[in-house]
């Protein structure tokens, strides 16, 4: 994927985004490729955030994550690891976008920056501020343009959105253990994911729970709750695939026939 | 409302509107939101028992273009950026948020659970389990079986083939109230007889009417977004 294509192709490539069909395609198939797997999360949280994810704000937040805004903005060291990872996952998602050939934020001058930060940001001790390539910064008009573009994306939106709310998360045990609510639970707290369930295509299922799980005084009802959430995931996600399947498939009735 | 009781009563359906919140599809705010379940001791009662009975849940036809507007037409749409789910828990004059999912159609589920209510274990169980029951019923709501592009079809040809024997033949038939009766019943027999020659030919429509509808669904502008959202509204069944 992060082969350097000619340059060549770039006007190509954006002529065809502007059509309806590859509109289409980047929008409801680009949801299919990225399906390797059913991943149901359980987490016990102290309070729930509403409902309302405002893209701009969210990436704001993470954009600013870096070692030195946590020391100078008070965050607990026990979280500081967890954070840096939120913004170093959305970098890692951006430089998956810029390298991807079929879609309309590629940019081909950043393929050998893509590279090199790649190879930097798989190592988790690395700091992520140090990578050649940058998430575009949202103070600079010049760059506001691409990061207009980045917003534009479905899969960078999913991801933004799940990290928000991993980080609506930490916000809220971070400010109780600044707060010293409840000391005793200092560890509780930095663990944010008690139960995790994977269900793969082929059918496979591995579970995973957190150590932490064992020493919750309410781990049966989190269990329980867990389990439930796990079938009702399933049932629920395998209507969703097969409403768009079936839609992708009827808008496409060549695909049937075959070639 | 007596009606819908009456039809909750034979159809074996319960019907929650009153307690579910969509987003709204009509004003554009900044941020996308999601749906919203308000509940209390009653209402989960009442579901309990509707589940025990095997009841599905009903919302109106309006209700579901709703579900359909917010889960497939732009950007911010459940198919595109995910979908957020949260019930909330009215307990005396308080109201509380108990459980959230936050769906993402690549796979991606997070429930988040209100620790408080973990100590309250038979009421976070008939809470969470009535969330989860919601979450799947609508999804039974999202699909739908056919558009009705043939039927709307079937009576234009009608129509038209019975006002071209109008004009043809004009006396006496506006002035002739059995005449004019006949003509009504000639044009949905009519409409009849085309839905069953057009049977076959319907597939391929509604075919084509997916298509065109995916293309308005995930275009950024907003006139497309509109056609997309009076296609779910006027022509899916």
């Amino acid at each position: 994927m992060l082969d350097r294509p000619p340059k060549k192709q770039t006007h190509k490539h954006q002529k065809r985004d502007g059509s309806p069909a590859n509109v289409f395609l980047q929008s409801l198939a680009g949801v299919l490729p990225e399906i390797t797997a059913l991943e149901v999360s359980t987490i016990v949280v102290e309070e729930i955030t509403p409902n309302k994810f405002i893209p701009r704000q969210v990436y704001r937040e993470l954009y600013s994550i870096s070692p030195n805004f946590l020391e100078n903005t008070g965050i607990h060291p026990s979280f500081s690891d967890r954070y840096l990872q939120l913004h170093r996952t959305l970098l890692l998602k951006y430089i998956s976008l810029v390298a991807d050939p079929k879609l309309f934020i590629y940019t081909p001058e950043l393929v050998e920056a893509v590279n090199e930060s790649y190879q930097l940001l798989i190592n988790h001790d690395n700091d992520s501020k140090e990578s050649t390539l940058q998430l575009p910064d949202p103070k600079d008009s010049r760059e506001a343009e691409h990061l207009e573009q980045l917003l534009g994306n479905a899969s960078f939106l999913r991801c933004l959105r799940k990290l928000g709310e991993l980080k609506a998360i930490l916000d809220q045990g971070n400010y109780r253990l600044q707060q010293k609510l409840d000391p005793s639970i200092e560890e509780m707290l930095t663990e944010v994911i008690y139960a995790r369930t994977v269900v793969q295509l082929d059918g496979d299922v591995l579970n995973s729970y957190n150590k932490k799980l064992f020493q919750h005084p309410q781990q049966q009802a989190i269990l329980q709750v867990h389990q439930e959430g796990v079938t009702a995931s399933q049932h629920h996600w395998q209507g969703l695939l097969a409403f768009v399947i079936d839609l992708a498939q009827r808008s496409f009735p060549g695909a049937n026939r075959g070639k | 409302m007596t009606r819908t009781t009456r039809t909750t009563r034979t159809t074996r359906i319960i019907n929650l509107e009153k307690y579910i919140e969509f987003p709204s599809t009509t004003d554009k705010v900044e941020g996308f939101s999601g749906i919203n379940f308000h509940f209390n001791s009653q209402i989960i009662a009442k579901i309990e028992q509707a589940r025990q009975r095997g009841h599905g849940l009903h919302i109106s036809r309006k209700l579901q273009t709703k579900l359909r507007c917010c889960s497939l037409i732009g950007l911010e749409s459940y198919l595109q950026s995910g979908l957020s789910i949260c019930t909330y828990y009215q307990q005396e004059d308080r109201e509380e948020a108990v459980i959230k999912s936050l769906l993402s159609p690549d796979g991606d589920i997070m429930h988040q659970i209100s620790s408080y209510y973990l100590h309250h274990h038979q009421l976070c169980t008939q809470i969470t389990s009535t969330h989860y029951w919601l979450m799947q019923q609508l999804t039974l709501h999202l699909a739908w079986q056919r558009t009705r592009l043939g039927d709307y079809l079937a009576w234009l040809v009608a129509i038209l083939a019975m006002l071209g024997l109008l004009v043809a033949y004009p006396q006496g038939i506006f002035t002739n109230l059995m005449a004019l009766g006949i003509v009504i019943l000639l044009t949905w027999g009519l409409q009849k007889l085309c839905k069953v020659m057009f049977g076959l030919g319907t597939r391929a429509l509604d075919n084509w009417a997916i298509a065109q509808f995916l293309i308005l669904s995930s275009s950024s502008q907003l006139w497309q977004q509109e056609m997309a959202k009076l296609f779910l509204k006027y022509l899916v069944v």
